[in-house]
């Protein structure tokens, strides 16, 4: 399920999450990841969880390596029970398999 | 003020008159030849951006004295940051000028008048430096997952309503057709794409509110005691619910805009 439906910018829908992705993986390791975080919107495992579903396929594994710090704290055990969901599915990719428990461990480390 | 520090300056709300006096759209100054380097009186030019957003700079014998007070305002100033917040998801609604922002800048590296410009992948983009600063680093992290949420956005027209259309059609066997549970997973995708994607518009209609909020009370004389997150509304939750029942949803945001440049009729500037 990628962008096969028209999306609002059609042309440039894919290139933009690309440069996203890219410019998120380049704050590894500099996003505080502990607590406590400011306020943040709400909503953000519902967000993440419908670009996954939509996103290209050469996306996704970094997407869901980017979970943790793109999703609020107080929902992150949301999006890591929709991520293993995702690998539960019938038609789950094998190759998110380590980029979802690198984020689920990552989601772990910050509850503990 | 060393160059090396990269300057940027960000402008998000204009005065309309002040235009013709000095050029504070975001586009021209970065297109601009002079912002390829800064050379000769490029202090006196940024005194000046940041004299007309408010900020009064002055020096004393520490050299990096304006940048640290600079710094300081910045960061003790709420109002400040969430209206630049406001003026950034704004700015970001066109995808020229997100993918602007997320590719690697043209950097001048030279303080010594040398106009040096390179731009290769390993520099980072204007997004990552805004990212830098700590403050706005999460608000923008959640601007970008926004702006994610409206790039795997259906457009409003023509495909949901094929969609549509086809749940609507009997499956008339196994062989491929989307099953009504499908397409209402689709659907329901959709519907909650697009409920998302009002939800960060309408943000920008609560950080508006809540800058309007903080500027007004510094323009009456009164310092502000609360800080305030971006993103958390100032402003009493009768001011936006009374623009959301009687506006049409694009109006509020106009509204607010408006109240904003009313209530600043500064360019804010921003430094990295």
């Amino acid at each position: 399920m990628n962008l096969e439906l028209q999306t609002k910018w059609p042309d440039q829908s894919e290139e933009l999450l690309g440069l996203i992705v890219n410019s998120l993986r380049a704050l590894d390791g500099s996003v505080p990841q502990g607590c406590p975080e400011p306020r943040r919107r709400p909503q953000s495992a519902q967000k993440i969880a419908l670009v996954l579903d939509k996103a290209p396929k050469h996306l996704q594994a970094d997407l869901v390596t980017l979970v943790p710090k793109l999703v609020e704290q107080s929902e992150h055990p949301l999006a890591a029970y929709a991520l293993i969901e995702r690998l539960q599915q019938p038609d789950a990719e094998p190759a998110l398999r380590i980029p979802v428990r690198q984020s689920i461990y990552s989601i772990l480390k910050c509850l503990i | 003020m060393c160059p090396n520090n990269l300057t940027f300056l960000v402008q998000v709300f204009a005065s309309e008159d002040d235009q013709d006096a000095l050029t504070t759209d975001p586009d021209e100054l970065i297109d601009s030849e002079d912002s390829e380097g800064i050379s000769g009186d490029e202090e006196d030019i940024f005194r000046n951006l940041l004299s007309r957003a408010g900020f009064h700079l002055t020096y004393g014998d520490n050299p990096s004295q304006p940048q640290v007070t600079l710094r300081e305002k910045l960061l003790m100033d709420a109002g400040a940051i969430a209206g630049f917040l406001t003026g950034l998801r704004v700015y970001l609604d066109d995808p020229a000028k997100v993918k602007r922002l997320l590719l690697p800048t043209k950097l001048s590296g030279s303080c010594d008048g040398k106009k040096a410009t390179k731009a290769d992948e390993s520099s980072p983009s204007l997004m990552n430096m805004l990212m830098g600063v700590k403050v706005l680093q999460q608000a923008i992290i959640d601007l970008l997952l926004d702006i994610m949420v409206e790039c795997c956005q259906p457009s409003e027209a023509g495909p949901v309503s094929d969609s549509v259309d086809e749940c609507s059609k009997p499956s008339p066997d196994s062989s491929g057709t989307a099953s009504p549970l499908q397409c209402d997973n689709e659907n329901r995708a959709v519907e909650s794409a697009q409920v998302l994607v009002h939800e960060r518009l309408d943000s920008v209609v609560e950080e508006s509110c809540s800058t309007s909020s903080v500027q007004s009370s510094d323009l009456n004389g009164h310092r502000i005691q609360e800080k305030a997150l971006p993103g958390q509304p100032i402003c009493p939750p009768e001011t936006c619910a009374t623009v959301s029942e009687n506006t049409s949803f694009r109006s509020k945001v106009q509204f607010c805009i408006h109240k904003v440049k009313l209530l600043l009729n500064i360019p804010m500037v921003l430094i990295v």
